[in-house]
């Protein structure tokens, strides 16, 4: 017999009689019975948890597209053991968008090939030097900072920053499809069109980046060393550096601008800006961004304008998504009020 | 220096419109309409203000003609309810009537813990009752839940 088959109020009373308060009102989770699937869920979460980890741990991360898109499907399917029907469907239909808009963001690169547009070589290089008041930030880095012989701390630290590109979307995309899918809906919306807009300009703005332009095919700025992975094979993660590196061999080498790294770096902070309180913890994430555009320059993977590219496009869309969902709830309340104002004939 | 936050984060309050306070705010001829009228008009002030996210259950809102749901209900979110959250209300005992209990159920899936209403039966359990129910006698003080941010206008209707 549940708790709650204990008698709430006093049954000759009828439904409108007001009663007065108990003094201990009822917990509803003492009044409502437990969903048992919710412990469901949480053994699959830890068995899920478990196995990536071991996975982790003897091959590396996982950051081809099919791999990770196996991984976050069987994520989010125990994120709805026991829910009901309808929001199966749903997660169907989030995932056939969800593939679409990554088959659309992988054909990009062939588009790109065909489209035959000029690829901006002098353009950024010229802009960065127009910022750093002639300086080249990769070479200045580099010459600084890098030495071919030894890895140091910051190599560690700037790598695994790197690397974070291929985890923190992924997690606080599958994190908040299980547990609230409004605020996926509304993440997805703005992870899409910067996705949109990004690959856009990868076709009609191929960018080619400091690394290719420091090689002799380009030489307008010093050599510069691609030593992207070093830091994360010290560290012992050379299964994750090998896909990795096998991932660079079929990717768009021009696609520069915008840096996607840098955008998604500011995006999964932003987003949850609004959720964490106390300021100091504020300016802690974002200063993430600032973190992976400095080591996006280091590696000579980017130029600053790329960066900064990437973070305006991250701008734009939370600007035009903000407004426009401002917009939709005024437009609703406003269509309430008319209800409420209008005169009793004429409502319903 | 004070690194905490300076002002207090403005936390999106989740409420139900359960079945009593929609039928009032529908109905011209409800006892509590003009007071559930004045209630959903902080309300939507409120949600436009995104301090408020409003939710009504499917079961209630099935029943009602389209340009409504458009319209008046425009800012209302729908919980749909499943087979299973109605085996859950069936399940819980006592006097509650089947609508509150299927509003109970959802409302602790759905982590939500305000409650518009019409009805009394809200008042004894754990939650914010935002209430417009109908004043029958004088020597009732107060019938909203002492925990109600909002004001709860009262009927004059005696």
């Amino acid at each position: 017999m549940p708790k709650s088959a204990l008698v709430l109020r006093d049954a000759e009373n009828s439904g409108l009689v007001p009663q007065p308060r108990p003094t201990a009102p009822w917990p509803l989770e003492n009044v409502v019975p437990e969903d048992r699937a919710y412990y469901v869920r949480l053994i699959g979460f830890a068995i899920f948890t478990v196995g990536y980890v071991l996975w982790f741990v003897k091959k590396g991360l996982i950051i081809d597209r099919i791999s990770v898109g196996i991984s976050v499907g069987i994520f989010i399917v125990i994120g709805h053991l026991g829910r009901p029907l309808r929001q199966w469907g749903r997660l169907v239909f989030d995932l056939l968008c969800y593939c679409v808009m990554w088959l659309c963001y992988e054909e990009s690169r062939g588009w790109a090939d065909r489209a035959g547009f000029e690829w901006q070589v002098e353009a950024p290089r010229n802009l960065d030097r127009f910022i750093f008041f002639g300086t080249d930030p990769n070479v200045w880095l580099q010459r600084r900072f890098y030495n071919p012989g030894v890895i140091r701390w910051y190599d560690k630290v700037a790598s695994a920053t790197y690397f974070t590109h291929f985890i923190f979307p992924v997690i606080a995309i599958a994190v908040l499809w299980v547990t609230n899918h409004r605020e996926w809906v509304r993440f997805m919306k703005r992870f899409a069109s910067l996705l949109l807009v990004a690959c856009a300009m990868f076709v009609v703005l191929p960018t080619v980046p400091p690394w290719m332009a420091a090689s002799r095919r380009y030489h307008i700025i010093e050599p510069l060393a691609r030593h992207t992975s070093r830091g994360f094979s010290s560290m012992g993660l050379k299964g994750f550096v090998n896909t990795w590196q096998h991932a660079l061999d079929w990717g768009n080498a021009v696609a520069a601008m915008p840096s996607l790294h840098a955008a998604f770096s500011l995006f999964v902070p932003a987003f949850f800006l609004p959720r964490i309180k106390p300021i100091w913890l504020k300016v802690l994430v974002l200063c993430f961004p600032l973190l992976m555009l400095t080591s996006l320059v280091y590696f000579g993977e980017h130029w600053v304008i790329d960066g900064l590219a990437g973070w305006l496009l991250v701008g734009l869309s939370f600007l035009f998504w903000g407004w426009f969902e401002r917009r939709q709830l005024r437009v609703r309340a406003e269509r309430a009020r008319r209800f409420i104002t209008a005169p009793a004939g004429a409502q319903g | 220096m004070n690194w905490r936050a300076r002002r207090p984060q403005r936390a999106v309050r989740h409420v139900l419109l359960d079945d009593t306070f929609i039928h009032a705010l529908l109905d011209a001829d409800a006892a509590a309409h003009a007071d559930a009228g004045a209630l959903y008009g902080e309300l939507i002030d409120r949600y436009e203000n995104e301090r408020d996210r409003l939710f009504a259950l499917s079961s209630v809102l099935a029943d009602l003609p389209a340009e409504l749901r458009r319209g008046a209900l425009a800012p209302v979110l729908t919980l749909h309810v499943a087979a299973q959250h109605r085996r859950a209300a069936a399940m819980i005992g006592g006097p509650l009537s089947p609508f509150v209990a299927l509003s109970l159920v959802m409302m602790q899936r759905e982590r939500i813990r305000t409650v518009a209403s019409a009805t009394y039966e809200f008042d004894q359990f754990d939650v914010e009752v935002l209430s417009v129910a109908p004043r029958f006698g004088d020597d009732v003080e107060s019938i909203s839940s002492p925990t109600a941010h909002l004001s709860a206008p009262r009927s004059t209707d005696g």
